[in-house]
Formats: structure tokens, sequence, C-alpha cells
């Protein structure tokens, strides 16, 4: 049987620890909400990737690498994404089971020792009374971070996401890309990332969850003892706005050498009820037998995916579809002329049923990766709402037609955004 | 007479079912007490390489155009009355299907109702119904897949890699084929390629999760469809031993230069080919692994940064270590590795990085059991590789000697027979 227990363990720092014995793996999963600023963006992205893979007793990256390596092949990886209108910058370890060690290793306690590690001791340096990072070892990390940036490219599809991101939000801090612009990062110096990094400790507000097959008290006491005493100032507010609708639809085409072209459409609605956001995005495009699945892919053959997905929390609504050139404007025009249908309701209750079927038995698998059960588990506390995956089902299986329909009365064609090739 | 056995691995305490079934088939299930999901695949021995065959039913050998076995995934989904993920969505299970260079397969997951599911599989991958109409409607979707790729620059990089290793093999041919090669499919090569290679005696059922053995066996008596064995023969073409190009340009939309480094190396038998694919892993991590000094020399000279892999690309008729990422300069990064390789041939491993190296392996091969679709992968892995040993990487990941490695090393690692990929940022 499983075991879930949170605990506030200081000044805006929860803690919840989640044991099933089926588990293999152990996950420790630290995150860390911030402000999102066009200022603080190439910033805080940094220091995601300075606390990455080194730290004081592990200053290299073969060092770091070959303590994993002991530790059965441990990982510690962080990230930055977006939290509603915040930042989120993530630091976790996954690890083997205690019991799988064959030396009776204590891997999931050092595992999350060396993670505190990466977070409270990272490599520095004093250069004229200041504390920074090394600089050698920052002017590396800067152009993995620039070659990030740069490499948004390589992915056409989240390339055309990312450029309808700015005009979506355009002038939200959403519409801020989350690694910041790439002048942003080439004029940052390590002084300022260091800055950025006790910002972070100091202001952030900070979700740890840890989930495994068991997870000892020596461990909590680790974790407790290395959070609680932090020196801690003012804790971010995380805003909970939706994006507000343009009042014309803004449109956007940019050329590239691509072959097939990507078409991003974005509605907006003030309606951010979980149940009725993910029924309705499903029902419209998330799955394959949904409508746009059904007609514009395989009754039109339009485009190669058409697919619905929703920022819940911002009001928007994603429509993304990979097309050729000549058929923009045909799968335009179906993709609104099924958003109509919607709004008149014109869905079957078959549909409602089969998608409502499909998403809840997908959700109650969700504790079935200690990943997954940790990310799900931060989610909902840094929304101040906790529901479980069982209680996400029971919310999809209230939504009624009537809903729907609302939702989709709602739903206001803001932005519409397209990737093409050149013109000949 | 059905043959039944149950297969345990005491180094890791797991444990999983084999069943040869009367119909031909191979069934392999692994209980995952506790876990929600259950996890169904339904695999063939046909991928984008199984262009020339022959069964005992033909006279010789006979060759048809590339994609096939990806077209026909398509189309098996389409059943002469329904869509087959209209049936799943009765169930609530999440249906799919892909197609790689050496199988075909047809999976699931679900959490509720998993035998009406296991039903849908097993009765729509035996249904094929195809019409030159329907046929023809898929070209479309199909082009657009192909364009799609083309555009990805990790597609491409890897692909231009196999166009410069391989002269004859069709590995060297993207999976879905070419907008040429789809035009000449017709109902009735399809129909031709499925009864070929969608013999029960060619395909493996596996499945992970909290399930129910008995009930799965009596779904798999009710639906199984006996057929005989046709000893089927896949052969590619004659492949000479060197390299077809050792550098592959392309320019694309990227801002940082790519790279695959790849080397030609002899295929394995399908009962060699886990050995040699752990060792070759192996020799890969601790050659330039984020342990080893290569690797630390590399990314602090900013060579190479931490998108850099490698990996053992292998399978039924070809064999090629990879390494690849983003570099400014891939020509360094080869030169370098060879340097390491000529090195290493003569001196060997250092035995600490060695033990450390197999620990991490031990450590992700337990890590891939952690979910159902995972189990069910390996499982799969086992039973389309013809040993249905699904702890083989295990036993050989931990029986591996430094001796092993350095043959390897030498075998498989031919600075002089290896193609460099690069895809370059396109000059404005």
């Amino acid at each position: 049987m499983s075991d879930q227990r949170r605990t506030e363990i200081a000044k805006g720092i929860g803690m919840t620890v989640l044991t099933d014995p089926k588990f293999k793996t152990s996950s420790i999963v630290v995150n860390f909400v911030c402000k999102h600023s066009k200022e603080s963006a190439a910033a805080n992205a940094a220091v995601a990737f300075m606390i990455e893979n080194t730290c004081k007793s592990c200053p290299t990256v073969t060092d770091f690498s070959k303590r994993l390596g002991m530790l059965y092949g441990a990982s510690v990886n962080t990230g930055i994404c977006r939290y509603i209108d915040s930042a989120q910058l993530t630091a976790a370890a996954s690890c083997i089971a205690d019991k799988y060690a064959l030396n009776g290793e204590d891997i999931t306690y050092e595992t999350a020792k060396l993670l505190t590690e990466c977070i409270f001791e990272p490599v520095t340096e004093v250069v004229n009374g200041e504390e920074m990072f090394p600089e050698k070892q920052f002017a590396l990390k800067k152009q993995e971070l620039i070659d990030s940036i740069d490499a948004d490219i390589n992915e056409k599809r989240t390339y055309a996401l990312k450029n309808a991101g700015r005009i979506i939000y355009e002038n939200e801090p959403s519409g801020i890309p989350i690694k910041g612009e790439r002048s942003d990062a080439m004029a940052l110096t390590s002084a300022e990332a260091y800055r950025a990094y006790k910002n972070i400790l100091k202001t952030a507000r900070i979700e740890i969850v840890l989930v495994g097959n068991s997870i000892s008290d020596k461990c909590i006491e680790l974790m407790t003892e290395r959070f609680s005493n932090m020196e801690r100032g003012n804790i971010h507010e995380i805003i909970k706005n939706t994006s507000p609708a343009k009042p014309e639809t803004a449109e956007k085409t940019e050329r590239l050498e691509v072959a097939q072209s990507k078409m991003v459409m974005a509605y907006k609605t003030d309606i951010t009820d979980y149940g009725v956001s993910r029924l309705f995005s499903a029902i419209l495009g998330g799955t394959a037998f949904s409508m746009l699945f059904k007609t514009v892919r395989e009754k039109l053959s339009l485009c190669y995916y058409c697919s619905a997905s929703t920022n819940r929390k911002k009001g928007v609504l994603y429509i993304d579809s990979g097309v050729e050139s000549e058929n923009i404007e045909p799968a335009r025009a179906e993709i609104m002329r099924q958003v109509g249908l919607a709004v008149n309701g014109e869905f079957s209750d078959d549909l409602i049923e089969k998608t409502k079927l499909l998403l809840t038995c997908a959700s109650k698998s969700g504790f079935d990766s200690p990943r997954f059960a940790a990310d799900w588990i931060a989610d909902r506390y840094l929304d101040d709402e906790y529901f479980s995956p069982e209680e996400a089902a029971e919310k999809i299986n209230a939504v009624t037609r009537e809903q729907l329909c609302e939702y989709a009365r709602s739903l206001k064609l803001d932005t519409v955004y397209v990737l093409t090739g050149k013109e000949e | 007479m059905m043959k039944k056995e149950i297969i345990t691995n005491s180094r890791t305490g797991e444990k999983y079912t084999k069943i040869i079934h009367d119909s031909g088939l191979e069934i392999l299930i692994w209980k995952t007490k506790g876990y929600s999901v259950k996890h169904a695949i339904f695999g063939t021995r046909y991928g984008s390489v199984n262009t020339t065959f022959k069964t005992s039913d033909d006279p010789d050998f006979v060759t048809v155009p590339n994609g096939i076995a990806h077209y026909l995934e398509h189309k098996l989904f389409e059943n002469e009355d329904c869509d087959v993920f209209d049936l799943y969505a009765k169930t609530g299970a999440s249906g799919n299907a892909y197609t790689s260079f050496d199988r075909t397969c047809y999976l699931f997951s679900c959490t509720d109702n998993f035998i009406p599911s296991l039903r849908i599989l097993l009765d729509f991958v035996q249904k094929p119904y195809f019409t030159e109409e329907t046929v023809r409607k898929e070209q479309g979707i199909i082009g657009q897949e192909i364009r799609m790729y083309d555009d990805s620059p990790d597609w491409r990089v890897f692909f231009n890699l196999l166009e410069g290793i391989y002269h004859e093999n069709p590995v060297r041919i993207d999976i879905a084929g070419t907008q040429e090669s789809i035009a000449q499919i017709t109902a009735d090569l399809l129909y031709r390629c499925y009864y070929t290679f969608y013999n029960l005696h060619n395909m493996v059922l596996a499945i992970a999760g909290d399930v129910d053995e008995g009930e799965i066996l009596a779904a798999c008596d009710e639906l199984l469809k006996p057929c005989e064995n046709k000893n089927l023969i896949s052969i590619v073409p004659e492949e000479p031993d060197r390299v077809k190009d050792s550098y592959k340009e392309q320019r694309f939309e990227v801002a940082v230069p790519m790279f695959n480094l790849g080397f030609k190396s002899k295929p394995m038998s399908s009962e060699d080919i886990v050995r040699e694919t752990v060792m070759c892993n192996i020799v890969e991590e601790l050659l330039i692994g984020e342990t080893s000094e290569l690797y630390k020399k590399l990314y602090d000279e900013g060579t190479i940064n931490s998108s850099f892999y490698f990996e053992t690309f292998s399978g039924d008729g070809f064999f090629v270590p990879i390494f690849g990422g983003e570099s400014r300069d891939p020509e360094k990064v080869r030169s370098a590795l060879a340097e390491e390789i000529k090195m290493r041939s003569e001196k060997g491993f250092d035995a600490e990085t060695f033990e450390i190296s197999k620990k991490y392996y031990y450590g992700s091969l337990i890590k891939s059991l952690e979910s159902p679709e995972s189990v069910a992968s390996t499982l799969i892995n086992a039973g389309l590789r013809g040993t249905g040993d699904a702890f083989s990487v295990i036993e050989a990941a931990a029986n591996v000697t430094l001796d092993d490695l350095k043959n390897c090393l030498k075998t498989r690692f031919d600075t002089d027979n290896c193609t460099l990929s690069v895809i370059r940022p396109i000059e404005k």
C-alpha cells in the first residue's frame, strides 16, 4: 500500500514523501518557483546549467559522473520551464531502490545527499571580495545556454510554438522565452548568475517531493535539515492570471527553409476548470478519434498532425498542425469550422463518453512512475489545490455537455502563426 | 502442444512466463504486481530492411519496394467496417504502433478492460483489409510524414550516416520509404507482404502488468488463428566490408553543427547480438563516457557539449557503434576518438573505470524495469531477437571482462572504416 505525507518544513517550503513497495527506483525532485522577467530569465536558466553536474566535493564533470556511476548510474538533472507566469527551476535525482544494491549501499540517501550538494554547495570562487561561479566553468555553461537557445530552431514544431508564444502572450511574462533572449544570455556575467542563484534560494516558493520504494528517516532528515536552515526573504507570490484576448486576431507568417509548414492557432478563454479544459481539448484534438484528427487529418488529408492542447491556467487552447504549404488556408478554414461545430454542440455523446473513458484510464495510471508522481504532487501543491489522479478522473467524468459548449462559446481566436518555406 | 516455461533471474529476483502457443506464437508475460498500467505489444519480425525474402511457397527470392512494412502498419489500423482507434475508445485503452528497421509492433496501454483491449489487438492485427482506393489515399499522409522528417536535422544526420556507411543494405533508406517507392505500393503487394511476415511463427506477443495469465491464454486460444510455418527467409543484399563514403555533409536550418560518427562493423547472428551490443556500449562508455578523460578534455575545451551521446545501432544485418551530438569542430572529435581508440587498443582500459561502468550499466537495466511499458519493451526485444531471454542483457553486462572489451575495441572500432556525417548551418 502506498503512503503519502506532506509537511511545511520552512517558510514557503513544502515537502511530500510518497512510498510504495512496487517502485524499483526513487525520485527526489526539488522545484523552485521564482519570478520570470526579461531581466531574470537568462540568469535563472544559467543557474540551472551551473548546478547540474558539479559541486564542491565533485568539482569536475568527470568526478561527478564517477560518483553517479558508483551509485549504480544514479542521475541528477536540472531544468527550467514555466509555471503560469513564473519560472520553475527543477533539480531532480533518480536512482535504483536500495534493495537492488549489490553491496548493501544506501543508494537513495547518497543520491539525495549529492543532489543537496549540487543545490547548496556549487563550485564558486571569490574575485575582488565577491563570491561567484568560476569564470572558466561559467563560460562553458554560458555557451551551452546560448547553444540551447539557438538549438530551438532544430525542431520546427517546438520552434513554431515558441515563436507563436511571443505573440499569444504579448506583454506578459509568459511571452518571454523561458531561457531568455540570446542577447541577454550573451551579456550575462558569472557574478550576475551567482546573484540569481542566491536570490532563488532566498525567495523561491519551494516544493520538494521524494518518491520511492522506501524513503529512510535519515534521508528525510537530511532534506529537512538542509532546506530549513536557509536564509529566506520575501517569498515569490505565484500570480494566477489568464491571458487577455486581443481585440483583433494577431497574424504572423515566418519563412525558413522547411519542407513542411507549421501552423499554430491560439484561442483564449476565461474558463480554467481542470475537467472542462482537459476534456474539451481532447474531444477537439487530443486523441486519434477526436474531431480534428478524424476530419482534418484522416478525412481531408490536410495535415500530418493536427492536435489541440491547453495552457489551462493561462486560459489558452492551442491547435498546432504540420501542414503542406498549399493546404494552409483549407486547413485553417476546416479547423475553424470544427471549433464552430463544437460551439453549436455538434459532437456526439458517444465522443464525449469515449474521451472521458480514455482520459480517466490515463489518470489512474499516474502514480505508476515515481517521477510522474513527483511532478503531479508538486504541481498540485504549487497550485494550492491538491487532488489525486483518481480525483482528477472524477473531475473529468463530472463534466457535462453544457459545460463543454459553454467552454467552446467562450473561445476567441487570438493568434494565428505560420512557419512556412521560403518563396521561390 | 503448448509449451510453458518460467524464466527467472537470481541477480534481480525477477521472473516472467514464456509460452509457445499451439498457433505458433511466442507469448511472454511479466506480472508487475501493484502497477495500474497494463501494456501489450504484438510484434512481427518485419521492418524496413526486409525487402528481399522467400517462403516455402515461393520458387525464388522476391524484392519489393522500400517502405512497405511501415505502409502496412498504417493500413492495418483500418478494418473493413471501422477504425481500430474507435474500438480502443470503447475500452479506454490507448493504442499505437511503430515500424523500425527490423520490426513492426502494435501496442496498447490501459488500466481497465485489459482483456477486451487484448482481444481488439489480436483481432485487428490478424485481419487485414486493403483496397486500391484505401491504399492510394494513404500515400498522401505517408508522403507528409516523410516530408516532416525531412525537416528534422537529427533524422537527416543519422540517415546521411547510414547512406555513407552502407552501399546496398536497405537500412540506408528511410523507414517510411521514399515518395517514389511508396507510389509503387498496391493492395496486392500489401497482401503479399502481410501473409509472408504476419505469420504467427514470425511474431511475438509481450505483456506486462498486473494481469491474469489464465485469462490471457483463454483469449489467445479463442482468437489466434493457427498457421503453418512457411520457413520465411529474409536476406539483405551482399554488402562490401568498407564504408561507401567516409564523409557526408548537408546544410540545414540549424544554429550549431551536428554530427554522427559511425564505425562499419560486421553484423551478428541473433544469438550473439546481445553480448556484442552490450560490449560495444561499455567500450563507448569507457572511451568517451562522462567518466573518461577524453570526455573531460573535449568538454572543457568546448569541442563537445552536454548533447554528446553514443549508442550501438544493431539489428538484423547491421551493426554500427555511433557517436553524435553538436560540435563546432566534428573533425576534431573524430581525430580525438581515433587517437583514443589507438591508445586503448594497445593499453586496454582502466580497471576502476570498468567496474564503475558495469555498475552504471546494471543500474540502468534495473531502471528499465520500473514501468510496465518498458518491461513489455524488454520482453518484445528478447522475443523478436529469437532468444526469448529478457535477462540476457543483464547477464551479459555482469559477465563481460576487460579482455572481451579490448577484443571488441579492435574488431568493431576500425578508425579506417568509419563515416562522419555532418549537418552544418545554412550560409546566410
